[in-house]
């Protein structure tokens, strides 16, 4: 076999511009791929095509599906900014949290340095091709979001068929808003904090972002309802908030009233998405370079974990109440591990925190646009949503970029995994879910002065300590031993979340009434009876799980 | 081809690499060698462009490292320990990608491709048809060494390559190497298998704690040292004496 003739590189036989072109269209169809399947395969590979298809296709269907939730606003008589200004608020949270939660493992991937880096490839079109890939998939998600109202629009009384080519514009122009603004969060976290904190910084900059986009899209229908949706323009912070930028487009598009508030708007829509494209893209361009050298280099010499910080869980699972809490050696494992992989493993947190951050926030949301009282709406919600959070934290604890680490306990001595998710799950009450009531808490009280509303959360607590069996009833579940490509799998976890969110919101809801109407001792009664029942029933089940085989 | 001048590397404050020169001229096939963290990894991430160097200056096919790092990257070919690919890809769009970064319209990658699967007794079909999760180790590490050869260039990196390889890959691998370094290439071998790096290596550099420790040809090397083997020379050096008294008296805590 020859290795070839001569001693010179091959590359560089074109243009250097035929060369970038070339360059262009390779990276662009990796970030495709890997953002569809996963960086590492499935390893059932006779699974592997059928799963891509739904990875590709389900998501679409299901948002042209959620995209019917704004029907009613298409009956109903409104003005034209409040029906313009819905579907981009439902679009700013659907489409730019997805976008969100894929974009940090997408821009920043410390494998990659060892693949890509010692190419003859500028960073900067790395960047472009994964900022591509990012607003091709956040526009696709955004119009099957809005395909039903689209067709909805014009056959609604004052409708126009303007509305459709411009709810196409302001679509596509708040997905590259959204990848745009995600992408300078990162880069603007880097020069300012610092390069040396890059790797909690990605982290930081998503779970912001994620907080952002949630805020900025529930509070506008809420501002909203606070004038009956009629007087949206005497709401002053309306016009402060992304869905109203974009909304203000269509609405010029189908009335062509260029009224003040109106024009505002659509300047903020056009002005605000061409600067942060301009600096994230162009301006700061090179920062990104610098960020993904600069994880290289953590790559290649991870700092040192000095002792306080090595030891700090293993400190927690040794105080009074938490070692008896742990005291199965086996669980103590599980806790350990997912503590310690729920603070350093990057693609964990990267995982995580976002989905729960986006919770955060919640008492704050529900309590403006509430007629009566807000704040016993608002504790009531966000009790429903309490046991959403630990079904999502502890969900989400199967996956791991270090998943061959799990073949440890494959051949460790141990005949269920039941031990391990009960730790895993434990850590995740812990680090996750208490952080979170503690702010909950903080909030209900700040906004309802009355301590009695904290009660509510009770309701959320016995859910919460139910729901985050789930993820290990119906299969075997051993703690970062699959995939990251498989937890974009959509199938039985998904529907054991639909289950779960319903459940909760519904206990939630419940709760709010049991309280309002002076039932809620008794309700609280029923609910640690029936959670109790539960509990056994999901621990039984849970306990009688072998470990998988590796297959 | 390659001449690095007091290249250092630091690390928080620590040097990985410490003022490293060194002149490998085209055709010669150098044995890099140290123990773990000794900084062979960092030196070669340094010579690809992946990191950038603290201070010092890298001339790698009359390239300079700082002010031409695109050019530098051009004419190396880089295999790293890690042998991490996209296991999401099938082999062949892997290649095809790697080939397209290197300017290589898609009709000239499957030349070369079918020219190196031949070689490495691959198939087209493995490539096309199983994703590179699905490969054995030994697969893996051909694609990764085919993806660092498809642009033929003139100075190659191996940092470990014969991780995973059978017996008959290693032995063509090693086959290859030597002829391409006829033809003129320069070749960097980092391993800690010391009698490859005997048997295939023009030349020995072994670092030690970042700073070179020895540099020479193994057959001199081992006649300066009293004729012993490159292993023992190795572990000499690198501080690993009375290994075999320390296993010995580890072995007897099994005993208990």
């Amino acid at each position: 076999m020859s290795a070839g003739t001569g001693t010179g590189p091959r590359s560089g036989t074109g243009t250097p511009k035929e060369v970038e072109k070339l360059q262009r269209a390779a990276l662009y169809r990796l970030f495709t791929a890997l953002y569809w399947r996963g960086r590492q395969t499935l390893r059932n590979q006779s699974a592997a095509k059928s799963t891509i298809m739904a990875r590709k296709y389900v998501p679409l269907l299901l948002y042209i599906l959620i995209g019917m939730a704004l029907l009613p606003f298409a009956a109903m008589k409104v003005p034209p900014m409040v029906f313009a200004t819905m579907p981009h608020a439902m679009t700013l949270m659907l489409a730019g949290m997805a976008m969100a939660s894929a974009c940090g493992t997408l821009l920043f991937n410390d494998q990659e340095s060892d693949i890509l880096l010692h190419r003859p490839v500028p960073a900067r079109l790395i960047l472009i091709a994964k900022v591509r890939v990012l607003f091709v998939q956040t526009v696709s998600l955004a119009l099957a979001l809005n395909t039903v109202i689209m067709i909805a629009s014009p056959l609604r009384g004052g409708g126009s068929w303007r509305y459709v080519p411009a709810h196409i514009f302001s679509v596509a122009l708040e997905a590259l808003f959204c990848v745009g603004a995600v992408v300078l969060a990162f880069q603007l976290c880097v020069k300012l904090f610092g390069q040396a904190r890059l790797q909690s910084l990605i982290t930081i900059s998503q779970v912001l972002m994620a907080m952002f986009l949630m805020l900025g899209s529930q509070l506008a229908p809420r501002l909203m309802r606070t004038t009956d949706f009629v007087h949206w323009d005497t709401s002053p912070w309306l016009m402060a908030l992304p869905p109203a930028w974009f909304g203000a487009l269509d609405t010029l598009a189908v009335t062509l009233q260029p009224t003040p508030p109106l024009l505002a708007g659509a300047g903020l829509a056009l002005g605000l998405t061409a600067l942060i494209t301009w600096l994230a893209f162009v301006r700061l361009a090179g920062t990104y370079e610098e960020a993904v050298v600069t994880l290289n280099e953590h790559t290649s010499s991870p700092g040192p974990v000095t002792g306080g910080k090595k030891r700090w869980a293993e400190r927690l699972a040794h105080l009074p109440g938490m070692r008896w809490w742990l005291r199965d050696p086996v669980e103590r494992i599980g806790f350990l591990l997912t503590a310690v992989q729920l603070t350093r493993a990057r693609d964990v947190k990267l995982r995580v925190y976002p989905q729960i951050a986006q919770f955060i926030l919640y008492p704050i949301i529900f309590s403006i646009g509430t007629r009566g009282d807000s704040s016993g709406f608002a504790g009531g919600a966000v009790a429903g949503f309490l046991g959403i959070i630990p079904l999502t934290a502890v969900s989400l604890l199967r996956y791991s970029e270090e998943y061959r680490g799990a073949e440890l306990f494959r051949f460790a001595p141990l005949t269920s995994p039941a031990a391990l998710f009960f730790g895993a799950r434990k850590a995740a009450m812990v680090l996750v879910v208490l952080p979170v009531v503690v702010v909950w808490s903080v909030l209900l009280l700040v906004i309802s002065r009355d301590a009695s509303v904290l009660l509510l959360l009770l309701p959320g607590l016995i859910v919460a300590h139910v729901i985050s069996l789930l993820p290990s009833v119906n299969s075997p579940f051993l703690p970062f031993s699959e995939t990251q490509a498989d937890s974009k799998s959509m199938g039985l976890g998904c529907l054991t979340m639909i289950l779960g969110l319903g459940s909760a919101l519904a206990i939630g809801v419940v709760s709010a009434i049991a309280r309002s109407y002076g039932y809620f001792t008794v309700w609280l009664l029923f609910l640690m009876i029936t959670g109790a029942a539960c509990d056994w029933v999901f621990r039984r089940a849970i306990r009688r799980h072998a470990i998988a085989s590796d297959e | 081809m390659i001449s690095l001048r007091e290249l250092t590397k630091v690390f928080a404050g620590k040097p990985a690499v410490d003022r490293l020169s060194l002149e490998i001229p085209g055709g010669q096939i150098v044995g890099f060698l140290g123990p773990n963290g000794a900084g062979k990894s960092t030196t070669l991430k340094m010579l690809t462009g992946m990191l950038r160097p603290t201070s010092g200056t890298a001339v790698i096919a009359g390239h300079d490292l700082l002010t031409d790092p695109l050019a530098v990257k051009r004419s190396v070919g880089f295999v790293p320990e890690s042998g991490a690919l996209y296991e999401s890809l099938t082999g062949l769009e892997y290649l095809r990608m790697v080939a397209a970064l290197y300017g290589l319209e898609s009709h000239q990658a499957d030349a070369r491709i079918r020219e190196f699967i031949q070689f490495f007794e691959l198939t087209w079909d493995t490539l096309t048809d199983k994703l590179l999760g699905a490969y054995s180790k030994g697969m893996r590490r051909k694609v990764v060494i085919i993806s660092s050869l498809l642009h033929n260039p003139p100075v190659i990196l191996f940092d470990e390559p014969l991780d995973g390889l059978d017996a008959n890959a290693a032995v063509g691998f090693k086959a290859l190497i030597q002829t391409l370094a006829k033809q003129g290439r320069t070749v960097v071998y980092s391993s800690h298998i010391l009698d490859v790096v005997e048997r295939v290596c023009d030349r020995v550099v072994i670092i030690n704690q970042g700073v070179l420790a020895l540099d020479g040809a193994p057959d001199a090397l081992m006649a300066a040292h009293g004729g012993i083997p490159l292993e023992e020379i190795f572990t000499r050096l690198t501080g690993g004496d009375q290994l075999r008294e320390r296993a010995e008296a580890f072995a007897k805590t099994f005993e208990a």
